[in-house]
């Protein structure tokens, strides 16, 4: 295969705050909790977007990731855009949540608003209606991140005739949130494509697979 | 009624998480879809169950939903026949 692909720009959670391209763009503060601290970062975003309380947490972790990676640079090319999220956790916050509704012993009434999001691959369709994109999306359950395996299945999508990908790592279990995120575009120069798909395998390998867990 | 109204709102905010509004911001008689609180289908579910779990009420009918979801308002007049009946 001989797809040409390079990241533009990369974001990381880590030590409790978004960084993009290495450099800070939220800042840390003590919240009660996960679902607290998401909200925090929503605000400090300004993202005016309402419909991210309505998500359960994976979904928001992934909606702030895209948040920060894209800002207002949307892909000039939505259509041609995909999405390709790696996940270890699936949706387990939300399978224990509906879980426990169905489970109540007075009341077992299931909620839509919960059940919605008992898939890992809704965060896709977060991302997907949040910035108008319409290429092709995968969401891939792993249990590590493979960098061989990432770049294969974003090899396989930029041959498939997408320009541009979002790509990342996207968990939430308990009260810990990790995630990274990566825009990666095919590249127009006559850079050696073996070089690149090295470099890319390179900086995902290098990227600190740091935890946001909530200091009790 | 105005009490019902009340706690109604509390109740829709909590279960729809519309995280960044109180109570006032709700106004009693705008449509709760499309237009005011632009409440999507699963909201719709949602205020279905808030029903049942909150006041012991199923809408048995579908085609009623339209007319009992329109707003707050009708919402509480709903609930409160119901109770009555």
């Amino acid at each position: 295969m001989s797809t040409k692909l390079h990241i533009v720009s990369a974001v990381q959670l880590r030590e409790g705050c978004w960084h993009r391209d290495g450099r800070a763009v939220t800042e840390w503060r003590q919240n009660e909790s996960l679902a607290a601290w998401l909200s925090d970062q929503y605000r400090q975003l300004n993202m005016a977007y309402p419909k991210f309380f309505k998500m359960d947490s994976l979904c928001k972790l992934a909606t702030l990731a895209v948040e920060v990676l894209v800002g207002d640079e949307t892909p000039v090319n939505p259509q041609q855009t995909g999405i390709l999220v790696f996940n270890r956790t699936s949706s387990i916050v939300s399978d224990c949540a509906h879980q426990e509704l169905i489970s109540d012993s007075v009341n077992p009434l299931p909620s839509p608003a919960v059940f919605v999001y008992t898939l890992p691959n809704i965060m896709l369709g977060e991302i997907a209606i949040r910035y108008r994109l319409s290429g092709e999306n995968l969401c891939v359950i792993s249990d590590v991140a493979r960098p061989e395996e990432i770049f294969m299945h974003a090899e396989l999508m930029a041959a498939s005739g997408m320009t541009e990908l979002i790509l990342g790592w996207v968990d939430v279990i308990d009260q810990q949130a990790r995630a990274w995120m990566l825009r990666v575009k095919k590249h127009d120069g006559e850079t050696n494509n073996s070089q690149l798909s090295t470099q890319l395998i390179k900086d995902i390998d290098n990227i600190p697979t740091w935890t946001h867990s909530l200091k009790s | 009624m105005d009490a019902l109204i009340e706690k109604l709102k509390g109740e829709i905010i909590q279960q729809l998480n519309l995280e960044e509004m109180t109570t006032a911001d709700i106004d009693t008689d705008a449509p709760l879809f499309m237009e005011g609180l632009g409440l999507d289908s699963i909201d719709a579910l949602e205020l279905i169950v808030l029903l049942e779990r909150n006041y012991g009420i199923k809408l048995e009918d579908p085609k009623a939903g339209k007319d009992v979801f329109h707003s707050v308002r009708t919402m509480a007049e709903y609930i409160q026949s119901r109770q009555e009946a």
